[in-house]
């Protein structure tokens, strides 16, 4: 019986071998498309949670007689 | 159809009123001119028909065409006074419309007009009356109505100046009728007509009033002045200035470009006609002798500074300095209270302390011409600034180079106030035209004067200007310039952990310290507290307003600066910078309400919203991590694949 299933195993292997490949290669696609999914994913759920207030801008009147408004570079 | 057969058919026509009252076969009359029309309507309408179309303002107005003054010499033709009374209120006319009607009034009802001043007319508009009338009636007005000539500030001579040649040489005639002082009828004599002047009977007059007499009418006829200033007289500094005395009212004399001599003899003139008025090169507006003895002590207390053993461009810094610490702008510029002659005549604007472009381009072009150095005012889009040329600059390699530079006395006017770098100091065209751009690209074109300014080419590096400002004591051995204090400043109080609102009042509070004057110099203070005092790293607010305000009860509506704020978790807050304690008061909002008002203009750019009546919602947005410093993508250059 065991010798009939060594036959058995041993034929399966060299019949297995094309598919055996076969799968290895489908197999590293669906990794890497999970990859990407988790990747993606994780991503989004930054960008969804994180809320910041925004720095308003100081408005002031614009007067092209002394720049106010313009130009508005001070340093020392 | 042209004028002439026009003119035939009205005349022969049974019904004359219709044909202007229906006016298709007048307006068909060829090159038909509004002086025709008011022609045809003189001379064949009678009053009754004149008043009857002149009650239909929208044919007179709109199918007519006609203008005021048109109307107003039709309403001067009418016989009956109480129709010209009539139209004239119902015509909403220019005072010098209204001068030509009063003028055709009889004695009676012109004297009365005059004295009740029924049509608010303003001092040169009721000489312009007086002067209508015969000389002997002149002189009886004259001699009766003294209280009403002095309420109106009106000297005889502001009446006698306008008079004809004609009119003039019967008054001069009899002079002894009118009953005034020596310096009255000097003043009289010295205004008088110019070509009366010449044909005047000197025998009736004494030697002083002969003298005066020969005073020389100023030579204005291709002038564009005020019509009103026409009988300005002629000052010669080189003759004797004695018989000026009396005469300030007609002088007005520009001092800018005299010989030591003749500066001599103004100061002395100043002292005679101390109410004279001073013009200046640029003649849009005057100072007084006070303002000019105030302005030039100013001015030589700058010059002082200045001596013989320094470089051009040492000279030119230290006036540059000195006119940014003296002069602030005028922050009522484009409002309602803003007075433009006040903001450009010169040695006013030093005395006041305020300006704007050209009155500020014109003080430094003055100074500057002092130490002989040459400068010329240069006016680029509604902007007017300094042309150096021919000065010689030193480089950064030791060397230097000689040519023609920008200086912007106006822009730089915060710089030399609060002390920090002038940015707008000796730059090519081409780099100051850089300043001409906001953060949004949108280029103003305030210098932009290719024609003027294309040879503009040479800059003051940083490390010479540095050298420069050092030399002259304006900073000092760590080569920063005195803003670094408040800059320092605020960043440690934004880095102590305040709350927004107990952070802002120290900022408020530093800036006030700094700055003691920071209430007077509004748009200077303006530009310090968007660079620096309000946008710190850590402040946040959902609206930051730096504008101006008045307050209601000021009639003057002099500008004051106010920081209104929307702080998240606090609320509003209004601080107004107050002069007289020297500090931001914070003023609750109903207060601030009740007490001050945004100029018309500032509202009318706003579509008539006070900034504080707009709504302002929190602005957030989403942070991206993928895009900040926790980034897990890969972007090209990257080393690493997560």
């Amino acid at each position: 019986m065991k010798i009939l299933e060594d036959i058995k195993k041993f034929l399966k292997n060299i019949f297995n071998k094309k598919e055996s490949f076969e799968l290895l290669d489908k197999s590293k696609s669906i990794q890497e498309k999970s990859i990407n999914t988790t990747k993606s994913d994780f991503m989004d759920s930054l960008r969804q949670n994180v809320r910041k207030r925004k720095k308003a801008k100081v408005e002031t009147m614009v007067c092209v007689g002394d720049g106010l408004g313009i130009y508005n570079k001070i340093e020392y | 159809m042209i004028l002439s057969e026009l003119k035939s058919i009205i005349e022969k026509s049974q019904d004359k009123l219709s044909m202007f009252l229906n006016p298709e076969l007048i307006l068909s009359c060829d090159k038909l001119t509004n002086s025709d029309l008011t022609e045809l309507i003189t001379t064949f309408l009678d009053d009754s028909q004149k008043v009857e179309l002149l009650k239909n303002e929208e044919i007179i107005l709109n199918v007519l065409g006609l203008k005021n003054y048109n109307v107003s010499n039709i309403i001067s033709s009418l016989n009956n006074v109480e129709n010209k009374i009539e139209m004239l209120s119902k015509y909403d006319l220019e005072n010098y419309n209204k001068i030509g009607i009063i003028r055709s009034f009889p004695l009676e009802q012109k004297i009365q007009t005059i004295l009740n001043n029924t049509y608010n007319l303003k001092k040169a508009d009721l000489a312009q009356i007086i002067a209508s009338l015969s000389i002997d009636n002149l002189i009886n007005f004259v001699n009766t109505n003294k209280e009403f000539l002095n309420n109106n500030n009106l000297s005889i001579a502001n009446i006698t100046r306008i008079l004809d040649k004609k009119s003039s040489i019967e008054l001069i005639n009899k002079l002894n009728l009118i009953s005034c002082s020596q310096l009255e009828k000097n003043a009289i004599l010295a205004t008088l007509n110019v070509e009366a002047k010449g044909k005047i009977n000197k025998d009736i007059l004494s030697d002083e009033e002969k003298t005066i007499l020969d005073i020389k009418i100023r030579d204005v006829l291709n002038k564009s002045e005020d019509p009103y200033n026409d009988g300005l007289l002629e000052v010669d500094l080189n003759e004797d200035i004695e018989k000026f005395k009396g005469l300030d009212e007609y002088i007005i004399i520009n001092p800018s470009s005299l010989s030591k001599e003749q500066l001599e003899n103004f100061h002395r003139l100043c002292d005679i006609c101390p109410n004279m008025l001073i013009r200046d090169d640029l003649e849009l507006g005057y100072s007084t002798v006070e303002e000019y003895k105030n302005a030039e002590l100013w001015i030589n207390n700058v010059l002082g500074k200045i001596t013989d053993e320094m470089t051009d461009i040492q000279k030119v810094a230290i006036i540059d300095n000195e006119i940014g610490k003296k002069i602030s702008y005028s922050p009522e510029y484009g409002s309602e209270a803003f007075k433009g002659i006040d903001a450009r005549a010169l040695w006013k604007c030093i005395s006041s302390g305020y300006g704007v472009c050209n009155g500020i381009a014109q003080i430094e072009c003055y100074l500057l011409g002092k130490v002989g150095i040459d400068a010329k005012l240069v006016s680029g889009k509604h902007h007017s600034f300094v042309k150096l040329n021919n000065i010689t600059l030193p480089r950064e390699d030791g060397s230097s180079v000689t040519g023609n530079t920008i200086i912007d006395p106006t822009w730089n006017l915060t710089n030399n106030r609060y002390g920090s770098r002038p940015q707008n100091f000796c730059l090519s065209y081409e780099e100051i035209r850089q300043h001409d751009i906001n953060s949004s690209g949108m280029d103003f074109e305030c210098h932009k004067n290719d024609e003027e300014l294309s040879d503009c080419t040479i800059t003051l590096d940083d490390k010479s200007l540095r050298d420069v400002y050092q030399s002259i004591g304006i900073i000092g051995e760590d080569r920063s310039f005195k803003i670094k204090e408040l800059i320092d400043k605020a960043s440690q109080i934004d880095n102590l952990g305040l709350s927004q609102e107990e952070a802002v009042k120290k900022q408020l509070e530093a800036l006030a310290n700094y700055m003691p004057d920071f209430a007077t110099c509004q748009n200077s203070t303006m530009d310090i507290l968007k660079a620096i005092s309000l946008s710190q790293e850590n402040m946040s607010f959902n609206r930051c307003v730096v504008n101006r305000v008045y307050n209601k009860e000021d009639e003057g509506k002099k500008a004051i600066v106010y920081v209104f704020l929307d702080i998240p978790d606090c609320g509003e807050k209004f601080y107004i910078a107050d002069a007289e304690t020297g500090s931001f008061i914070d003023t609750p909002k109903e207060a601030f309400i009740q007490k001050y008002e945004c100029y018309e203009k500032d509202r009318s750019q706003n579509k008539g919203v006070r900034p504080w009546e707009e709504v302002s919602e929190p602005v957030e947005e989403i942070e991206d991590l993928t895009q900040s410093s926790g980034k897990i993508g890969r972007n090209d250059g990257d080393g690493r694949v997560l």
